[in-house]
């Protein structure tokens, strides 16, 4: 996509780490890096875990719960951590200035400058410069957390998972969170999936 | 309106410490901090992956 002088041609991982390591920048965008993630684990699981318990009350067991959570918490993971993910992605890919500086000093100095030239209503622009490419964030944070929960499904009704998981094996839908199933919840839960299970 | 954010934010946190009414309201669990200070952890950790990882996906 970009034209010949200014790709990088790293022929690996490994070889792309030694020419980063040579370059100095090994640790570049780090900060924003870090935010990134500490903003989806802060903020997705809570929601998720309110949205499946809630709608079970008046749904039970069906597919629904985790669909509609699964995306409820997309959506809130995709709000909080996009903004921190396009400057990363600043950070990581930014190129010197004709006069040779760069165009940012750090992931916050990154923040600060396109929040002022390009989110100010002066220059006709808004805060989705933070939201570029949202839509297809959202449907891969969604894809990895669906796909994700349903190897958890695969791994959890195994023969060498602990008792605690017990309830995967009876088909009570589990998640990315730690619930403590009671025992005569979970049996309500089976009777709920032998009649009603869709 | 930041004084009495604050202000009624500290009655209502440390207030709840000293409380003996069994009525009190649920007080925020950790796990938010845990997944903060993880998640921030392995973003760290990971950069120099994603760098170049990134890096190679924009060529």
């Amino acid at each position: 996509m970009l034209p010949e002088g200014y790709k990088r041609n790293y022929k690996g991982i490994l070889d792309g780490l030694m020419k980063v390591v040579d370059e100095g920048v090994l640790m570049r965008g780090a900060a924003a890096n870090g935010a990134k993630l500490a903003a989806i684990c802060a903020s997705m699981t809570n929601a998720f875990d309110w949205c499946k318990e809630n709608s079970y009350f008046y749904l039970g067991p069906s597919w629904i719960n985790r669909f509609w959570a699964t995306g409820v918490a997309a959506t809130i993971g995709t709000a909080v951590s996009l903004p921190f993910d396009a400057i990363r992605m600043r950070m990581h890919t930014m190129r010197p200035l004709p006069d040779g500086r760069l165009p940012y000093q750090n992931s916050f100095d990154c923040l600060v400058k396109m929040n002022h030239y390009e989110g100010a209503a002066k220059h006709s622009s808004n805060l989705n410069c933070f939201f570029a490419g949202g839509q297809a964030y959202w449907v891969r944070l969604f894809g990895i957390c669906w796909v994700s929960q349903y190897i958890l499904d695969y791994y959890h009704g195994g023969k060498n998972v602990s008792e605690f998981w017990s309830p995967a094996k009876h088909k009570v839908q589990t998640g990315i969170d730690y619930d403590v199933h009671e025992p005569f919840t979970d049996g309500f839960n089976q009777f709920m999936n032998s009649k009603w299970s869709v | 309106m930041a004084y009495t954010t604050a202000r009624v934010w500290g009655f209502c946190y440390f207030y709840d410490w000293v409380n003996p009414d069994p009525r009190r309201t649920a007080r925020l669990d950790y796990y938010i901090m845990a997944g903060t200070a993880g998640g921030f952890a392995a973003g760290v950790v990971s950069n120099p992956i994603e760098l170049v990882f990134t890096r190679m996906q924009v060529d």
